[in-house]
């Protein structure tokens, strides 16, 4: 329908699918206010012809500058701190940054849900299809696959193309785009009933 | 929902991660046998660059232009700053309102009232929290639903669509709605729904 075709609808889907930086993106820039309004005040405190705050701008140069001079394993690893830290920055600023949650296309609604929430009800399901008690059953789900884990009772056979039958109709019935490969299996771990 | 850009979110992270990267690796080179002798050169001839530069210009204006930069540099990043995580509105205007001026604004605590309402007692949901989130000229309200642990994802959207139906019919228009289903620790704590 119009409302979740429209560029408007799938702009807003989209950026709820993808996380948008900011908490990162803030502490950087508070970084950069912090950096900038100390190099603006000694800027000036040598304008005025006044005592540095911490260090006249022309001394940290020469500090900079005399670093490279004397090899020393504390610049190193400060460097190699650095290093890390841009490489982490340069990889939140590139990659997709997807969130895990899933689109369910709906005639009014323009719906996002959350994988667990997704994987919370086909563990359930899975552990109605089996008959067990709470805690037995565990799913997680990724972007195109769900994964079943059951703990079966000692001496009790499980149905395990049932209970899958159980699963993939849940997810059909949810109506995931795209859909849901499903995968059950039982943990090695038995339980005593 | 916010109006973030999140495009300048990306270029702060981008450009302080590429500074950060060239920062360290000078560090670290610093350090290397191999390359220190063509960094110390390097960095001599920077410095000597910047030493006539500053000679020729008077340090007075070298300050001044340094100060300048750091002054708009720290507002821009304010300026980002602050107008990250905006776009929540507490009304949404409905209709004209006929011969009468002015128009017809509903407050969100209203329509949450609403969706309260129609949403009653049921048993697959813990909250349902409705805000108004305004970008680019149209609202839509955002309805983030926590349902229990275990809850059928399905039933609990076509649960929350017949609320949404009702909100419908009290508006002229219907308004775009976003439901998120979240999980919440409360869910994974609350004591799932035992009757099967």
């Amino acid at each position: 329908m119009a409302l979740t075709t429209d560029r408007q609808s799938r702009r807003l889907l989209r950026r709820e699918l993808h996380r948008s930086r900011s908490i990162p993106a803030a502490a950087v820039l508070v970084v950069v206010v912090l950096v900038a309004a100390w190099a603006a005040v000694e800027c000036a405190l040598v304008l005025l012809g006044r005592e540095p705050l911490l260090a006249r701008p022309g001394a940290v140069v020469d500090a900079a500058v005399s670093m490279t001079r004397t090899p020393s394993t504390l610049v190193a690893v400060t460097g190699g701190a650095l290093v890390l830290l841009g490489i982490v920055l340069v990889g939140l600023a590139l990659a997709p940054g997807r969130r895990s949650r899933h689109v369910v296309p709906d005639e009014r609604l323009l719906v996002v849900v959350d994988d667990a929430v997704i994987a919370s009800s086909l563990a359930r399901t899975a552990r109605t299809a089996a008959s067990l008690g709470p805690d037995r059953t565990q799913a997680w789900v990724s972007r195109r696959r769900a994964q079943v884990r059951i703990e079966p009772t000692t001496g009790v056979a499980l149905d395990i193309p049932a209970i899958r039958d159980a699963v993939a109709d849940q997810v059909r019935t949810i109506g995931l785009d795209p859909t849901l490969a499903v995968r059950v299996s039982t943990s090695e771990r038995e339980r005593v009933a | 929902m916010t109006t973030t850009n999140r495009l300048a979110n990306r270029l702060v992270l981008l450009l302080a991660g590429l500074l950060l990267l060239a920062l360290g690796s000078l560090a670290v080179l610093a350090n290397v046998p191999q390359t220190a002798p063509t960094l110390i050169g390097l960095v001599d001839r920077g410095r000597d660059e910047l030493q006539r530069v500053v000679e020729a210009a008077g340090t007075t204006t070298v300050h001044s232009i340094v100060l300048a930069v750091a002054v708009v540099v720290a507002l821009l990043a304010l300026l980002v700053a602050v107008n990250r995580g905006r776009g929540r509105v507490a009304t949404v205007v409905d209709r004209d309102s006929g011969q009468l001026p002015g128009s017809v604004e509903l407050g969100t605590p209203y329509l949450q009232a609403a969706l309260t309402d129609a949403l009653g007692r049921r048993p697959d949901l813990l909250t349902a929290d409705l805000s108004a989130w305004r970008d680019a000229g149209r609202t839509t309200l955002l309805i983030r639903a926590r349902p229990r642990a275990g809850a059928p994802v399905r039933a609990v959207i076509e649960e929350i669509r017949d609320a949404v139906q009702g909100i419908d019919a009290l508006l002229d228009r219907p308004v775009p709605v976003l439901l998120h289903v979240a999980s919440s620790p409360r869910a994974a704590l609350a004591r799932p729904d035992r009757v099967q």
